[in-house]
Order: structure tokens, then C-alpha cells, then sequence
């Protein structure tokens, strides 16, 4: 692609040498994916050694598992759905107010809320001696059944999801031109009439997107039911693998699930990108201008908002706000004196912080190699490639694959602490390079010329113009990494061990002891670890972007 | 890049060797086990004391989540495994566990020294204790309990029971054979009519346990011998075992050595002292079995229930049907 500049006669080509950064990119690129290549290959070969076909009892098994994990993802993101788009449009007809604001923002925390702490939350709240069953109790009935199984499992994939896709509904009823409310306030229209009209057409485009992004992340759900689920009627392909893999030690039918499931993820994601552009990725969204409808004033309006919005903070924000309430009290000290605690603080802070480095900085030069070379005319497929392959290996397929790898030639549980920084990293990967990759090549666009012009070129643009204007969103993709990394409890369920602990685990082992004050207590713990770690890496990039341009 | 990668060698090398800096010059015996053998409140510390006592070496607990997973993890890790010993197998898997190849004869002679109910001649396991499975419920929020296992099955669904998964924890698997010595061709049927009154399934007994004790569940599936501990411990005979007619699934728990133990001679003595009384008298109040050698069984045993009837499978009837038998219990679960 070249550009003509003023004053000059020739085009200037800008990328006409791609670089060593493109080389640099290439091959990261290709060693991802010839990791994926060489686990997919160990799970292949896995699969394979089986003894023979499948017996008609392990056929069913399998069937059955992935009827339900598909089952439990489509209820899971059509509930999710459902929810959000109640709540979307009470808050945005109480735009106004600041409840409504607070919530979404709010509605940003499910992104970095360790799945181990939600679990908690949710079991206070909805667990035998937890919050509903003291009030129902109180008030003269007979307390809930126990929370384990699919109830519970879908209650925590709408909790995670419902505000994701809240925050991108919203962004899409923000997006309606103010003229088209003004025309509804002057019609009249009807509450109905308004959604079919107005939001409807609006909200239809981001649904696609939305229903198979969740979907995708319900049918690779691991940790949750794993903690939830209870037993082997509620399960996932995902926890299917685990058992089959550290349970009963069958490779074969690890290889098996684990390509199954693989392969449903790449249709998955090819046909995420098919729905959507960039869409589901939007963010908040910034609030339109808001107009007074017919009967938004109205008793009935009012508390029909006033329902779904307190429903929706009953849901979502009591799980969290529990979890302080239980976490701060004299169990903390009993904790802060573990000293499996501090060992658990120090690795999972350790690999947190690796893993969401290397997972930034690997992000960051594939996006940069991607920027020039695109702009070099030159082919990027490979590493679009490279990225998206990680959305559809998930991690207990990644794990799997390196596990069957690896135990062929070391001691999988002696290499256990890289093994969960690189899993880690894989993971986070796709979610920091989108962060990096837009900002990226829309700063290429908007520098290009002046930097052209001005003959600033290589390093020194990368340095003095791109990476100040970058800041913000290195500091993003470093501290959401890094605080999925602090959450895991995928990639340390397959390699861990007494010997080797992260918080995560320590708190799935507690709550696995059912001690409950405990399990409450490290579960504040990791929360505050967790938005720490999130909250200096983004202020910690703010202060080196203005000390930039200071 | 290269600074990441220095940092991540150095945490991998850091990490790694924090473990094993501990104790450099004296020999180190590894045993594998199950967590609440290794636990503080577990036979461990007392049994690591007494056989430290005798040698000069340091012996070390690896504590795995669950029972069958250190045969797992075993086999996962091959001739390269650091265990000199695994401790927390039992009859039923025996069979299972010796073909792997992995283990070595004991070299110790049993013959006169236990005190077993059932006969025992094995040339490569050595029992450690036995007892029988039974359902444990707290008197006091449950009047009556179930008689029988039909009983059980017959109860209604309101009825809150926790068990363990028989793929990872002994219990776990003694239940899926208690209840095939029951109701043979007709277990699958069985397990469907209990699977609505099961809270969860765990991995391990210690997780079930808990779950039990923090009323999350009536009844959980544990040892004749469990009301001993909160009688002995927390002065309550609240906690009792409920006696089934059809009779009781019993467990013998054993331990064996690698043919790969880096520390072989401390391998081979440990084996022996296994039957010795410094094991074996601590084995009632603290793993809560009958010792399998001949120790004093404490006074707060003599009110537990004694099941009329023992069942048993052999280990290679086990060895040969576990899958089948695991299969259908899925299958009957996930209805």
C-alpha cells in the first residue's frame, strides 16, 4: 500500500522492508503454532493408541457428555441473553439516574473475578446456609435445596456472562440515533412497539456475535463445574477430559475428548468470525443521548425497572459484595498465619505476573509484526493464524496435549510451574493481542503519513510514537492476563499438586474441606490480589504514558 | 524476551528446588499417600516420628488428593518416579496395581503378625488397617436411619447424601462393590433410585466428610469405625454408623514398594515396620481403622456397631470387572 505525500515525487512505500520485527513475529507465530501442532499431534497419537474402537459403553459416555455440554451452553447463553436484555433496557431508560450508571459500570468485574471466588459468592448466597435460605428461613419456609448440579451451574454462567453481554447491549441502545427516540417520544409508541422498532433492530446485530461468544465460553467451562457441577451427571466435555486424564489415567480417551472438543470449538470460532466483525468486543459504549418516553415516568415502569434492576444486583453484585462481607472478619488472621498461604501467594503472583508479561509482549510483537506486514502488502494469515488458534484450543485441551508430550520424555510434575506459566500464557494470549491489535493498526493508519513525512521510521517510530499512544492498552492486556493467570484453576487442576500450589487451588481445596469461614476469608484474599494486580498494571502504564509525553 | 525467559527458568529452578534443599544430607524415604493419612491430624506426623526414631534417614509424606490417584500418579510417572513407597491402596485394587509392574515383593513376613478378620498372604502388598464401609449420621437431626441399603435406596429423595467418586478414592469405589455384592445384574437400577438423594460426589473421602459434618448432607458415606474419632476427639456419640442388614463392604488397606524406590534398603525396612507397633498403635486414633497388626484397639471402640456379614471381592474379580462396573454407574448416575 503506498501513499502519495505532498512535496514529494515519488510514493512512499512505508513498509517497503518489513523488518526484523516481522521476522521476530513470524517466528513467535510459528512456534505457537507448532506447539498447538505438537499437542494436537500427542492428543491425535493418544487417541489412537486406544485399544481398537470404542466400546458401545464408552460411545454412549461420550454422547451423552457432549449432548449435555452443548444442552448446558446453549440454556446457559440463551438465559444469559435473556437477562441481559432486561436489564440493558431498564438501565438505559434510567440512564440518568446513577444507580443505574454504577451497575454498569460494575458490570466490567465478571471479566478479571476469579471463577473460585465467584463460586464462593454464589454458595453464600445461594448455598444451603447461605444468604436466600437465612431469609426464606426467617420468613417461615423451608430453606433451598443444595445448589449442586446444573441449577447451579447455569446460576454461574449467567452471572459471568449476563454482565459481558449487559456492557455490549447497552453500548448497542447507546448507539441509537437520538433522532429515532425523539420520533418514538413524539409517535408514542408503546413500550413494545419501541423494542420491536427501535432497540430490536439495533440490539439484532450484536446478538449473533454475543450468543456464540458466551456459548463458546459455557461449552469450554471448566472450573466452575468442576466446583459446581456435583458428580458425574452435571459435566462438560472439559471436566470429562480432566477426569479421564487425572482420574482414571486413560490417555487414550483423554486424546479422544480432547479433539472432539477441538473440534467443536474451531466451528465455533470460525463461525464467531463469520457473525461478527469486532462487534461482541465493543466495550460500554458511550451513553447517547437519552429521551423521555411515554410512561417512563410511570408507577409501572418504575417498578418493573426497579425489579429487574434489583433482581439483576441480587444476581450479580451480592455474590461479590458476600464475599467481603464473609471474607473480612477473624478468619482472615487464621489464613494470613498459613504459611501455605504466603508459599500460594508468592507462586501465584510469580506466574501471574510471567505469564501476563509474556503474554502481552508475545501479543504485542505478533500485532506489531501483523501492522507492517499488512501494511507491506505482505501475508498475515499466519499470524491471525497463530492467535485464534488459541481461542479454539482451549486449556485443558492445550494441557492435555502438552501433558501426553511432555511425560513421554520428563517428569510433567517437575516441569509443573513452567507448564502453568506457558498454559497460562496461551490463554491470555488471544484476549491481550485483540486489546493490542486494534489500537495497534489504528495507529498505523493515523500516523502513517506524519511519520512518513517526517522520515521517522523503525525503532525510534515504534518508540516515540507508537509505544506513548500505546500505553493505555499495554497496561490493559498486561493486567487482564494477568489477573486471569492469578484466577486459574484450569491449567493448575491438571498440574498441581500438594507440593505445588497456587491460590486458586488452595481455595478449591478448602472449600473442597467445607470450611466454609476459610474458603470465605481467601477468597477476599485473592479478590484483592486480583483487582490489585489488574489496577497498578492499567495505572502503572497511565503514569508512564503522561510521564512520556511530560 | 530473553529477560522473560532468564526470570522464567530462575522461578521454575527456584520453585523446584525449594522442596528437596530441606534435607540434603540425610537419605530421604518418599511415600506417597492419600491427604488425610498425611494430614497434621492424620497418622503421619506420629508414624514419621517413630520410624525416624530408627534410622538415620528423613522421611517424607507426598500427600495426593485422593487414594486412587497415588496409583495413578505412580503410573503416570513410570520408572522415574520419586516414591520409594506407596501407602494407601487397598484388596481391591491389588490386582490392578500389580500388573502395572511397578512394585517390588516386600520381602516381609506377615505370617503371625496381623490380625485380620479375612486371610492375608500377599508377597508384594503389606495391610496397614481394615474396617467396614458404612453410612455415618448425626443422631441428633436424624432420628432413625436406614437399616438396610434397600432402605437407604427406598428412602424419599429428600433424604441428603454424600459419597465419593469410585474412580478416585477407595471409599468411593467400596460403595460401587457394596452395592454389586448387594444387587449384582440389578446395581445399575439401584443406583438410579439413590442418584436424587445425592448431594455430590467427591474426589476424596476427607471432602465428603466435611461436607457431612457441615450439614450440607444426613448421611455420608465413611467407616464403621468414624463415630470412634468424635468420641474420642469431641466427647459426642452423636455421630453414629447406621448397620445394614445385607452387611457391610470391608476395606483392608496396604502399602507397597517400588521396584523403582531410589532408597531401597529404607524402602524395604519401612515395609517391615509397617506391622511394628510404632505404626500400628497410632493407626486407631488417628486414621480411625483397625490396626492390621496385633496393637490395643482403644475403649471407644467397643460401643461401634460389628456388621453380621462381611463382603469382600477379590482383588482380580475387581481387577477384571472395575471398568464395566464403573461404566454402568456412570451411566446410571448421569440419567
Amino acid at each position: 500500500m503506498g501513499w502519495r505525500v505532498a512535496g514529494r515525487a515519488q510514493p512512499v512505500t512505508l513498509w517497503r522492508r518489513p523488518g526484523a520485527i516481522s521476522a521476530l513475529g513470524l517466528a513467535l507465530a510459528i512456534g505457537l503454532l507448532l506447539l498447538a501442532g505438537g499437542a494436537i499431534a500427542a492428543l491425535m497419537m493418544a487417541a489412537g493408541a486406544g485399544s481398537g474402537g470404542l466400546s458401545t459403553q464408552a460411545a454412549a459416555y461420550i454422547r451423552h457428555v457432549t449432548l449435555l455440554t452443548f444442552l448446558q451452553a446453549s440454556l446457559s447463553a440463551v438465559l444469559a441473553l435473556s437477562v441481559a436484555i432486561l436489564v440493558a433496557r431498564s438501565c438505559w431508560r434510567r440512564a440518568m439516574e446513577w444507580r443505574a450508571r454504577y451497575l454498569l459500570l460494575f458490570s466490567f468485574l465478571p471479566v478479571v473475578l476469579p471463577t473460585t471466588v465467584a463460586a464462593t459468592g454464589l454458595i453464600a448466597v445461594w448455598g444451603q446456609s447461605g444468604f436466600v435460605s437465612a431469609m426464606l428461613t426467617a420468613a417461615g419456609m423451608p430453606p433451598l435445596r443444595p445448589i449442586y448440579g446444573l441449577g447451579a451451574v447455569l446460576l454461574a454462567h449467567v452471572f459471568f456472562n449476563a454482565p459481558l453481554m449487559l456492557r455490549v447491549l447497552s453500548g448497542a441502545l447507546a448507539g441509537i440515533p437520538a433522532a429515532q427516540w425523539r420520533l418514538a417520544a413524539q409517535w408514542g409508541l408503546s413500550d413494545w412497539q419501541r423494542f420491536r422498532q427501535i432497540e430490536w433492530p439495533a440490539l439484532r446485530r450484536v446478538i449473533p456475535g454475543l450468543l456464540a461468544l458466551v456459548f463458546l465460553l459455557c461449552f469450554t467451562s471448566f472450573s466452575l463445574v468442576l466446583m459446581l457441577g456435583g458428580g458425574p451427571s452435571v459435566t462438560t466435555l472439559e471436566v470429562s477430559i480432566y477426569t479421564a486424564l487425572r482420574f482414571e489415567f486413560d490417555m487414550a480417551l483423554a486424546g479422544r475428548l480432547a479433539l472432539l472438543q477441538l473440534v467443536v470449538c474451531a466451528v465455533i470460532v470460525v463461525l464467531l468470525t463469520m457473525v461478527t466483525g469486532r462487534s461482541w468486543s465493543g466495550g460500554a459504549g458511550h451513553a447517547g443521548r437519552h429521551v423521555t418516553q411515554r410512561g417512563d415516568q410511570g408507577l409501572a415502569a418504575r417498578l418493573t425497572d426497579g425489579v429487574v434492576i434489583g433482581g439483576f444486583v441480587v444476581l450479580a453484585v451480592v455474590p461479590v459484595a458476600a464475599v467481603i462481607w464473609h471474607g473480612i472478619g477473624p478468619h482472615l488472621g487464621t489464613i494470613l498465619a498459613w504459611p501455605a498461604l504466603w508459599q500460594a501467594t508468592v507462586t501465584s503472583l510469580v506466574i501471574a505476573i510471567v505469564s501476563g508479561g509474556l503474554a502481552t509482549g508475545v501479543a504485542l510483537v505478533i500485532a506489531a509484526a501483523r501492522t507492517r506486514r499488512f501494511g507491506a502488502g505482505l501475508a498475515v494469515w499466519p499470524l491471525d493464524l497463530s492467535i485464534s488458534l488459541y481461542l479454539a484450543v482451549s486449556a485443558i485441551v492445550l494441557g492435555t496435549g502438552l501433558f501426553i508430550l511432555l511425560r513421554q520424555v520428563a517428569d510433567v510434575f517437575a516441569l509443573a510451574p513452567a507448564l502453568v506459566v506457558l498454559g497460562n500464557m496461551l490463554v491470555a494470549l488471544p484476549f491481550a493481542y485483540r486489546v493490542l491489535e486494534g489500537r495497534l493498526s489504528s495507529l498505523a493508519t493515523s500516523h502513517d503519513r506524519l511519520c512518513a513525512s517526517l522520515g521517522i521510521r523503525g525503532w525510534r517510530r515504534f518508540r516515540q510514537v507508537t509505544l506513548p499512544a500505546l500505553f493505555p492498552e499495554l497496561g490493559y492486556a498486561a493486567g487482564l492476563s494477568s489477573a486471569l493467570s492469578l484466577g486459574d484453576l484450569t491449567i493448575i487442576a491438571l498440574f498441581g499438586s500438594q507440593q505445588f500450589q497456587t491460590l486458586p487451588w488452595l481455595l478449591y481445596q478448602t472449600m473442597g474441606r467445607y470450611r466454609a469461614a476459610e474458603a470465605a476469608a481467601l477468597a477476599f484474599w485473592i479478590l484483592g490480589l486480583t483487582l490489585a494486580t489488574f489496577a497498578i498494571c492499567v495505572l502503572a502504564a497511565r503514569l508512564a504514558g503522561r510521564r512520556h509525553h511530560a | 524476551m530473553r529477560s522473560f525467559l532468564t526470570i522464567l527458568t530462575a522461578v521454575a529452578a527456584l520453585l523446584l528446588s525449594a522442596g528437596t534443599a530441606l534435607a540434603a544430607d540425610r537419605p530421604v524415604l518418599t511415600i506417597y499417600t492419600y491427604d488425610s493419612f498425611a494430614s497434621e491430624w492424620g497418622p503421619g506426623p506420629a508414624v514419621e516420628e517413630a520410624f525416624e526414631e530408627g534410622c538415620d534417614c528423613d522421611l517424607q509424606f507426598v500427600a495426593l488428593d485422593s487414594s486412587i490417584g497415588i496409583l495413578g500418579r505412580v503410573q503416570l510417572e513410570g520408572s522415574s518416579s520419586k516414591a520409594d513407597i506407596v501407602l494407601g491402596l487397598d484388596t481391591n485394587l491389588m490386582a490392578t496395581a500389580r500388573e502395572t509392574g511397578l512394585f517390588a515383593p516386600h520381602g516381609t513376613k506377615l505370617e503371625g503378625r496381623t490380625s485380620l478378620p479375612v486371610d492375608f498372604a500377599d508377597d508384594m502388598f503389606v495391610p496397614f488397617d481394615w474396617g467396614h464401609f458404612a453410612f455415618v449420621y448425626n443422631s441428633e437431626t436424624m432420628a432413625a436411619a436406614p437399616s438396610s441399603m434397600q432402605a437407604l435406596i427406598d428412602s424419599p429423595d429428600d433424604l441428603r447424601i454424600v459419597i465419593q467418586d469410585p474412580r478416585t478414592s477407595t471409599p468411593g469405589l467400596g460403595l460401587l462393590l457394596w452395592v454389586k455384592s448387594v444387587y449384582g445384574d440389578k446395581a445399575p437400577k439401584a443406583w438410579a433410585k439413590l442418584a436424587p438423594k445425592i448431594v455430590t460426589v467427591t474426589k476424596g473421602w476427607w471432602d465428603a466428610y466435611s461436607m457431612f459434618l457441615e450439614g450440607e448432607a444426613d448421611m455420608v458415606l465413611s467407616y464403621s469405625t468414624s463415630p470412634a474419632y468424635h468420641i474420642v476427639v469431641d466427647g459426642t456419640d452423636k455421630y453414629r454408623a447406621a448397620a445394614f442388614d445385607e452387611g457391610h463392604y470391608m476395606q483392608v488397606e496396604v502399602a507397597a514398594m517400588l521396584k523403582s524406590a531410589p532408597q531401597p534398603e529404607l524402602a524395604a525396612d519401612f515395609m517391615d515396620f509397617i506391622l511394628d507397633d510404632g505404626f500400628q498403635s497410632v493407626i486407631p486414633t488417628t486414621n480411625w481403622m483397625y490396626p492390621a497388626g496385633k496393637a490395643g484397639i482403644p475403649e471407644a471402640f467397643s460401643g461401634l456397631i460389628t456388621p453380621a456379614k462381611s463382603l469382600l471381592f477379590t482383588p482380580e474379580e475387581v481387577a477384571q470387572n472395575k471398568s464395566a462396573w464403573v461404566g454402568e454407574w456412570q451411566g446410571a448416575l448421569s440419567q
